[in-house]
């Protein structure tokens, strides 16, 4: 595949992460904010996300596991996941965090269970696309391209 | 001037260099989520402000305690663990500095806002900040300074008029 190609992909890649819902402007953002100096600013932040949200779904699933929930450090924990996950722009995560403390305020621990579920799901959906993103950059890189700017004209 | 009052400038407010401000104000960032620290020290750092990073309020308010006349301004994330960003405002009233402080949140309900305000914070940003914010942040700084300008010019036309009686019989 010839380079404009790749990186025809890679814009129309990038403009269905958007209608999707996946990603917002934030991402953008971070895009901007990417330049000679910080040439990796964006996967950079982005693997924290990936570290941060790990380990925070971790403690999600054993405090729920626990025989009386604390549903005042769940919501601590799902607070922290909706503040890393707009920091970076994945939306439909932190949508899902939202969602998630309805049910930790009204102390429904079903409720609870299907929004962790949820936030799983969202999560791992937006870390295959991000991985994916970056895959189609590093070939472009890799075959003497530039990336293109996305600009959220649509 | 006499020497006292030269301390009454210089201690109330930091000199600043008029032609380079608002390039390098010194901002203390505090934020627990390590994700979004790292986004807000880039996007400070892109408007040539100097920053100094804290994790933790309390490292934070260790710095302030250290030398308060070593930072500009404070942008704080509010929900912290351990100590959070009411209970900064709280102490850095009660140890008397005046630095001025930003709060940020994903957190959006008006009570909180209210309650951030009524503790001191000078301003309440929701997360994530845009540039277009961040890069006028220093208006608190520079009211401030001018509060600051403004309270010493009283108290120096107080002293100034004290004298004036003596340089008359001169």
């Amino acid at each position: 595949m010839e380079v404009g190609q790749m990186q025809r992909s890679l814009v129309d890649y990038t403009k269905s992460l958007f209608l999707e819902g996946v990603l917002d402007g934030q991402f953008l953002q971070l895009q901007q904010l990417q330049d000679e100096t910080n040439p990796d600013f964006v996967a950079e932040v982005v693997s924290l996300f990936f570290e941060d949200s790990q380990r925070l779904l971790n403690d999600l699933t054993r405090t729920l596991d626990q025989p009386n929930v604390d549903f005042k450090i769940v919501d601590a924990h799902v607070h922290q996941l909706k503040g890393s996950s707009s920091s970076i722009g994945a939306q439909r995560v932190k949508n899902s965090c939202i969602a998630f403390r309805n049910s930790c305020e009204a102390q429904n621990i079903e409720g609870c269970m299907r929004c962790l579920q949820q936030v799983k799901q969202e999560y791992f959906l937006a870390k295959n696309k991000l991985e994916t993103l970056f895959r189609l950059e590093q070939q472009i890189v890799a075959a003497g391209g530039s990336i293109p700017i996305m600009e959220l004209s649509f | 001037m006499a020497s006292g009052e030269e301390n009454i400038l210089s201690d109330s407010c930091r000199n600043y260099n008029a032609e380079e401000f608002p390039a390098g104000l010194r901002v203390l960032a505090v934020d627990d989520d390590p994700c979004y620290l790292s986004v807000l020290e880039k996007m400070l750092r892109d408007c040539l402000y100097q920053v100094t990073t804290c994790d933790r309020a309390k490292d934070a308010l260790s710095l302030l305690e250290e030398d308060k006349n070593k930072f500009d301004l404070v942008i704080s994330d509010l929900h912290m663990p351990e100590m959070d960003g009411f209970q900064l405002l709280e102490m850095m009233e009660l140890l008397d500095i005046d630095v001025p402080v930003v709060i940020m949140s994903v957190d959006d309900q008006k009570e909180v806002v209210m309650k951030c305000i009524l503790k001191g914070a000078c301003e309440y940003l929701a997360k994530p900040l845009q540039m277009e914010t961040i890069k006028f942040i220093w208006r608190h700084v520079f009211r401030k300074k001018q509060k600051c300008l403004k309270e010493s010019e009283k108290s120096t036309e107080s002293v100034v008029n004290g004298d004036n009686s003596q340089l008359k019989t001169i």
